[in-house]
């Protein structure tokens, strides 16, 4: 994730891949007969160094200064936990936390209906002008988000959206748009056609024909979708930095940029604080993370 | 694919197009309005209040002699290269994946993979600016424990870099020599957890029969690798890397929060997101910083363009 | 089947955290829109970025005091960091969402003074409805400051945009204990050569105990303030030669006129010797210093990693209450007359002028809903009263007279004795600081030098004088505009109404206003013209 590219392109990329066909994994480890140990130590020492963040993290929260400086690296004894540092963290950062869980469901639940919706339209029929609107849709992919920012601020002060947590949610959902309904057009695609014509027979509108068919059969794909829009919308900061101005509304990401300009800086309180601020996600990963895995793995995300 | 559908049934299903209405407004608002607003601003002197000025192609005439924006170029095309190069790891930790007897492990790993991405980006930002302080950083403390520090000194010496020296804590993002190589090494080892599952995906569909057949060649490993492996992910690497290019060229807030606004000492950090960022909200020249927009996006429509036309892949 | 169990589990977690969190914004919306005794309650917010330990409680204390005596007015303070403050803030004013009050100086400059800001010069020849029961019950606001509310005043645009509400002064802080580890002795350098002496007995000292210690903490910050004090002082009798006998201060565009007539430049030895004196100390801060923030320079002078730090007195309460050590103040030594190398371009340690020393500037935007409200507040803030709580508060040496300063205070109420600063390399404006801000490593780093500073800037900082005097032109043909109107109104209302001795007065102060600016817009055209004429072939 500390790789600069956005996590969201990436899955993109698998979206036009040749189809996996059903992991024959098994079959393919009898044939690897060499020896492995290798391999593990490789991948373990990357995951030592990608996880170190998370460690200093988790080590510095529990310490003062002072224990900071004079032992940097190794955690302090724990019957010298500076306790207190998580006590100030958590008056400071909770509502910040509390204003992005707001932001981040509501975003990445209207994102998925709405471009449920969309998808659907164009994975049912080949209405006419459809050819267009999907144009519309990708053309999207090569605007440089970051060109439209100067009008999109503008627009946004028309729309009096200013510093309110609606204008992030709707840019949220607007934002997402284009890379969901691209998956999720893929995938409504695939779902047997007789699915479709065995529920017209029943009289089902085609809200029943969503509910029932289309949202059953792609579980793993908004599972998917769903915890990438979160931790997008979670770890965003450019555009809450612009449009916001009230502290008891700033989402974490701005209440973290502020910690960050205190001019005597206390690491423990800052670590404590940063650690806060990703509870919530440990928590939805910690429940979800197979879900996630599976999905991403699978096949889920695939074109 | 979509069923096709006669015009008849189409009137009469019409209501379906409702179904779209939502999402196009959104777009229509959020980003087609935006656009259109940038490329009519841009022919104005406008410094985000109701009253402009129209000017013609003067916004253009300046970005021609703007050298920040032209050095920025260069700035971002080295990082767009750094970002290429980055890749790599993420394609290795797959491969090693996919290539473990144990399915048991190949799961763990995957979570494993996945967990770094349950710390806040933000958090993991100013954890790596921590690392790169010069006097309490975690990275200096590595290099001068491990030797690394003489070792690099020495090159310095022997280079007339004149960034290293000894006994003068490496001051990494003050340096301006240093500032380039601090945002390529940012994020060390550029595992993406995503890049990985889905590079693993890809492997996947690779049948047994082939390794099986590779076997019997007595191929190495290598050779499988560039053989039989990268073939298979080479759509999404493909792919991947046409959408971290655009990326990278939009991006702007690794360095606006690590070196400011004005690109951190000698410019060497200034990309030409951040640079219409600062024309917008710190100079106030609204209308130039559109220019810049419209300048960039004409830029990475002719990339898309070209790698569309001459680099596509057959599937 | 677990799986789905934990799946529903870690949604239902989540719904429950979105269901308080939405329960706790909509109490805060609904906390904010319930009213007192049935009248509305305003909500004034005030911006600023002085995150120390002080003035937030400082403030608190005001906008409790405050809506104790108007109940139906509630103050909330956003308080921004320095780094993002100045983008932050022009995004509101262009949003126009500007807060009520907001401190001026960062990303502030003329033209968004003019556009966006309500000139004050009424309010400052007001007396204080504050100040009834104090000496200075009915005297003009701006008489009851120490400076004379100069700090509010904006002399390219003639208005006073502001009210300052803290003093300020810069001082060089020590660590005492450390102190008398090297040197044996408590005494803090007074000269300029006794500073350099210090920093070379600290830095074999650091070398003979083996501790990673530097003599000054620096940082862009920290490292600026000590750096271009020590350049004003080279410029003290260049000023002069600049200048027309008599004037105190030399504005921006007289400088510029100067400088695109070959009169000066850094390579001018006064400038140069400037320059010197910035690379000497800046070999004794930590190398890449000028890649630190000022939290980085404060951390490491608590940490014990740095003997000392310049900095300015707003800094004293979070130094005092963080560093386990016992804290010096004193001036910044300057090099004197007599000094060999340096003495022949100064008259000596720079006092701290009066209209330098005002911190914590507040004005009003003009997009505020509260216009009246907020102007009330303001002299509240302005008031001995107010005055009085701020400095016992934040620890901060008040701006207005008549109040009791703290003992801790005491070391920066502002020193009298000394000359008048020169001026300094960056008053320019933006472009001019950012072209020296972009080349400063040229100067300061180990491979740099004060000849390749000026070789590497040269060029371009003549460039961003005249393009910052182009970006104030602009900026004074809009206040000249507005003060014609303005001006035209006074007189119609004067003429209308002679025998309203008001009237007569306001339009006597609007037309000396509006011919100060329009000679103000003149004189920068005929810089920017005879710089044409000049460069023509």
């Amino acid at each position: 994730m500390s790789n600069s590219t956005p996590s969201s392109s990436t899955a993109t990329a698998a979206a036009t891949s040749t189809t996996a066909s059903t992991a024959t994994v098994a079959a393919m480890a009898s044939t690897r007969r060499k020896r492995d140990w290798p391999k593990h130590l490789c991948i373990l020492a990357l995951l030592a160094i990608e996880l170190l963040p998370f460690y200093m993290m988790m080590q510095i929260s529990m310490k003062d200064n002072h224990m900071f400086f004079d032992n940097p690296w190794v955690p302090a004894n724990p019957l010298r936990w500076v306790w207190e540092n998580w006590i100030y963290a958590g008056r400071l950062i909770l509502p910040y936390v509390a204003n992005s869980i707001v932001v981040s469901v509501s975003a990445t639940v209207g994102c998925l209906v709405v471009a449920l919706l969309a998808a659907y339209f164009f994975s049912r029929y080949k209405m006419p002008g459809s050819g267009f609107l999907w144009g519309l849709f990708l053309l999207l992919m090569l605007l440089p988000s970051v060109a439209n920012i100067v009008p999109l601020f503008a627009v946004l002060k028309g729309l009096h959206l200013l510093n309110t947590l609606w204008a992030l949610i709707v840019l949220g959902v607007a934002g997402g748009q284009v890379f969901c309904i691209y998956l999720l057009r893929n995938f409504i695609e695939d779902i047997p056609r007789d699915l479709f014509e065995a529920a017209e027979m029943d009289g089902a509108s085609h809200f029943q024909q969503l509910r029932n068919v289309v949202i059953p059969m792609s579980g793993p794909i908004l599972g998917t979708l769903a915890i990438l829009q979160f931790l997008s919308n979670w770890n965003d900061y450019l555009m809450p930095l612009i449009v916001l101005r009230d502290p008891e509304i700033f989402p974490i990401g701005v209440g973290l940029i502020y910690l960050d300009g205190e001019y005597v800086k206390q690491w423990g309180r800052i670590m404590a604080s940063f650690f806060l601020a990703s509870i919530p996600l440990i928590i939805i990963f910690l429940f979800t993370m197979k879900l996630f895995v599976k999905g991403l793995s699978a096949g889920a995300v695939k074109g | 694919m979509p069923a096709a559908i006669s015009k008849r049934k189409a009137l009469y299903e019409w209501k379906i197009y409702l179904f779209l209405v939502p999402s196009l407004l959104l777009i229509g608002i959020f980003s087609y309005a935006p656009a259109f607003s940038t490329v009519y601003h841009s022919f104005f002197r406008w410094s985000g209040g109701d009253a402009k000025e129209f000017i013609g192609l003067a916004n253009f005439k300046n970005i021609l002699a703007d050298k920040v924006f032209w050095n920025s170029f260069v700035t971002i095309g080295i990082l767009v290269l750094a970002n290429m190069v980055k890749m790599v790891p993420s394609i290795f930790m797959a491969v090693c994946i996919h290539r473990l007897k144990s399915e048991r492990w190949q799961y763990n790993y995957r979570v494993l993979v996945v967990l770094p991405m349950i710390v806040p980006s933000l958090v993991v930002l100013f954890i790596w600016k921590f690392f790169f302080d010069p006097t309490q950083g975690v990275l200096n403390h590595f290099l001068d424990a491990t030797g690394i520090k003489g070792f690099l000194v020495d090159l310095d010496k022997l280079f007339h870099w004149g960034v290293f020296f000894a006994d003068v804590p490496i001051a990494w993002l003050g340096t301006p020599g240093l500032i380039i190589p601090s945002l390529i090494i940012w994020g060390f080892p550029w595992i993406g957890a995503v890049g990985v599952l889905i590079y693993l995906a890809g492997l996947q569909s690779i049948g047994t029969e082939v390794y099986e057949a590779a076997q019997l060649d007595g191929v190495n490993s290598l050779q499988k690798f560039w053989c039989i492996e990268f073939p298979l992910i080479m759509t999404q690497v493909r792919i991947s890397l046409v959408l971290l290019v655009i990326g990278t060229l939009q991006s702007y807030g690794l360095q606006y929060l690590l070196l400011g606004g004005n690109g951190g000492p000698g410019q060497k950090g200034m990309v030409p997101g951040l640079w219409m960022f600062s024309k917008a909200f710190a100079a106030g020249e609204f209308g130039y910083a559109c220019a810049l927009g419209l300048f960039l996006f004409v830029f990475i429509l002719t990339l898309t363009y070209l790698n569309n036309r001459y680099v596509r892949v057959d599937k | 089947m677990r799986e789905r169990i934990l799946n529903t589990i870690g949604i239902g977690l989540l719904a429950v955290c979105f269901l308080i969190a939405i329960a706790r914004i909509v109490f805060i919306r609904f906390q904010s829109k319930s009213s007192v005794d049935g009248s509305k309650v305003v909500e004034l917010r005030i911006a600023h970025w002085q995150l120390e330990n002080g003035p937030r409680a400082a403030f608190e204390a005001l906008a409790n005091e405050y809506s104790r005596r108007h109940p139906n007015v509630r103050i909330t303070q956003i308080p921004i960091p320095e780094r993002i403050y100045g983008n932050w803030l022009v995004t509101q004013l262009v949003g126009g969402t500007p807060p009520d009050l907001i401190q001026l100086g960062i990303g502030m400059n003329d033209e968004r003074l003019a556009r966006f800001f309500t000139p004050l010069s009424e309010l400052a020849d007001r007396p204080n409805p504050y100040n009834d029961g104090t000496p200075f019950e009915g005297k003009p606001l701006r008489d009851t400051f120490a400076d004379g509310m100069q700090g509010g005043y904006y002399p390219n645009l003639v208005e006073f945009y502001g009210v300052p509400i803290s003093g300020k002064s810069f001082r060089m802080f020590y660590n005492l204990d450390l102190l008398r580890e090297i040197t044996g002795s408590e005494r803090v350098p007074q000269t300029y050569d006794e500073l350099i002496a210090l920093c070379k007995r600290t830095q074999e000292y650091a070398a003979e105990k083996h501790v990673r210690m530097v003599p000054i903490a620096g940082s862009k910050y920290n490292g600026g303030i000590l750096m271009q004090a020590l350049f004003t002082s080279q410029t003290q009798k260049l000023r002069e030669r600049l200048t027309p006998t008599g004037m105190l201060v030399t504005p921006a565009s007289m400088l510029a006129d100067r400088l695109l007539h070959k009169q000066w430049s850094l390579d001018t030895p006064d400038a140069k010797s400037g320059l010197t004196l910035m690379r000497e100390v800046a070999q004794y801060m930590q190398p890449g210093f000028m890649q630190l923030l000022r939290d980085d320079a404060m951390l490491l002078f608590v940490q014990r990693g740095a003997v000392m730090i310049t900095t300015g007195s707003w800094d004293a309460t979070s130094i005092r209450q963080e560093s386990p050590f016992r804290i010096g103040v004193g001036s910044i030594p300057y090099p004197a007359p007599d000094h060999p190398v340096y003495g022949r371009f100064t008259y000596g340690s720079i006092a701290d002028a009066e209209g330098s020393n005002a911190g914590t500037v507040l004005g009003i935007p003009r997009d505020t809903k509260h216009p009246e409200e907020t102007r009330d507040f303001l002299q509240f803030l302005g008031s001995v009263p107010g005055g009085q709580i701020w400095t016992d508060r934040s620890g901060w040496i008040p701006s207005v007279m008549g109040t009791k300063t703290s003992p801790d205070a005491a070391p920066f109420l502002p020193n009298p004795n000394g000359y008048v600063a020169g001026f300094s390399y960056l008053e320019g404006g933006a472009d001019v600081g950012g072209i020296v801000d972009s080349n400063m490593h040229n100067l300061v780093s180990s491979y740099g030098s004060v000849d390749r500073f000026i070789a590497a800037t040269s060029k371009s900082y003549e460039r961003a004088w005249v393009s910052d005097l182009q970006r104030n032109r602009r900026a004074q043909a809009d206040i000249v505009q507005r003060s014609d109107t303005q001006v035209a109104s006074f007189l119609w209302l004067a003429r209308k109404h002679p025998e309203n001795a008001e009237a007569q007065h306001k339009a006597d102060i609007a037309l000396q206003g509006a011919d100060a600016s329009e000679r103000t817009l003149i004189y920068t055209n005929m810089v920017l013209n005879s710089k044409a004429n000049n460069t023509a072939p």
